[in-house]
């Protein structure tokens, strides 16, 4: 059985581990990104298949939602492709799951400008 | 809550009738820098953006505006501020001005109705230490912790706790600790504050992941661009 870590925990790392400069929380956190969304075919081969390590803890949006949101608010443009890829192999494009992932990008739009990136 | 413009404007007003000129600069990093200069009046705040906590920060003033400085926003005049702020910053402990503590009455008059509306904050049940000499609040939750393990784990912490406070205002105290307001969630806090006290491995066990890895595989991610 594989260890998972929620992506709760997931976010409060990367973010704030960020934010306050602690490197081997972000390095822990991208780790676990670098192997779920993976930018290479290589990587994919390899760490696909299995079960997934991140879950989605208590939240009600699903993980790849969160990671997208987390990857736009952190500048994390590498997860982005894979990320938006299981985005829409696991979700049938009906309007709703449109609305809420731009929902999602919208809410990190504010964010972004509550942390000064465009202001 | 964040100093912005406009709220330095809605508190100052009142206090100063013929307040003429107010000039927002912004330096890279965690420092944000206000200043408000009139004909009679020259202030400099330098407010700690990690801290995120309105007016936690040194106030100066001066009744003579200094010339030239607050003309310009050049990188020179940023550093004329900062040797003018030391300055005056030791002539403020020596004897502060009528305006400061106006200002300062002022500002605790403004503060307290946003005060009455918020519930206490509660203690947080996993992270406070009774030997530990900083209480960190996120929302409504206070963690009393070391103030030296969070410098050790976090360089912002560190910058952070090595600023000498103020004299006259030493900020919001709590049982003899300092309180210091985090914008962050609380549940994001516990979750860094797990990882600090209880280590890496509770929140996760990534080590498994790796071992199923060819080496191959590791070097690669290790040399791939962060």
């Amino acid at each position: 059985m594989r260890a998972t870590m929620s992506v709760d925990f997931l976010s409060a790392i990367l973010r704030l581990g960020k934010k306050y400069d602690i490197g081997y929380l972000c390095e822990e956190g991208l780790k676990l990104l670098r192997l779920e969304f993976p930018t290479t075919l290589e990587i994919w081969h390899a760490c696909s298949g299995g079960d997934t390590r991140i879950n989605p803890g208590v939240g009600t949006t699903s993980v790849v939602m969160t990671v997208i949101g987390l990857s736009h608010e952190l500048s994390i443009p590498r997860c982005l492709p894979v990320a938006y890829f299981r985005f829409v192999t696991s979700n049938t494009l009906v309007s709703s799951s449109l609305r809420r992932l731009l929902l999602v990008i919208n809410n990190i739009g504010a964010l972004g400008i509550y942390l000064g990136k465009f202001g | 809550m964040r100093v912005t413009e406009s709220r330095l404007e809605v508190v100052f007003r009142p206090v100063f009738q013929n307040l003429n000129h107010l000039k927002f600069h912004r330096r890279r990093g965690e420092t944000e820098i206000f200043i408000i200069s009139s004909p009679s009046l020259y202030l400099v705040f330098i407010v700690l953006k990690s801290l995120e906590l309105e007016f936690r920060a040194i106030l100066v003033s001066q009744r003579q505006s200094p010339e030239g400085i607050s003309r310009s926003t050049s990188q020179s005049a940023v550093q004329q501020m900062f040797s003018l702020f030391r300055r005056l910053f030791r002539i403020q402990k020596s004897k502060p001005s009528t305006i400061s503590q106006a200002l300062l009455a002022k500002r605790r008059e403004t503060e307290e109705p946003e005060d009455k509306g918020k519930s206490p904050p509660v203690q947080s049940t996993s992270y406070w230490f009774d030997d530990g000499g900083v209480i960190i609040q996120a929302e409504n939750t206070q963690y009393r912790v070391h103030q030296s393990l969070l410098s050790r784990h976090s360089t912002i912490f560190n910058d952070m706790f090595s600023l000498p406070q103020p004299a006259m205002d030493p900020g919001p105290t709590s049982e003899g600790c300092p309180v210091i307001f985090l914008s962050d969630k609380a549940t994001d806090l516990e979750h860094v504050l797990s990882v600090i006290y209880d280590g890496i491995r509770r929140g996760i066990s990534l080590r498994l992941y790796f071992l199923n890895l060819i080496p191959q595989q590791l070097g690669f991610m290790t040399c791939e661009q962060r």
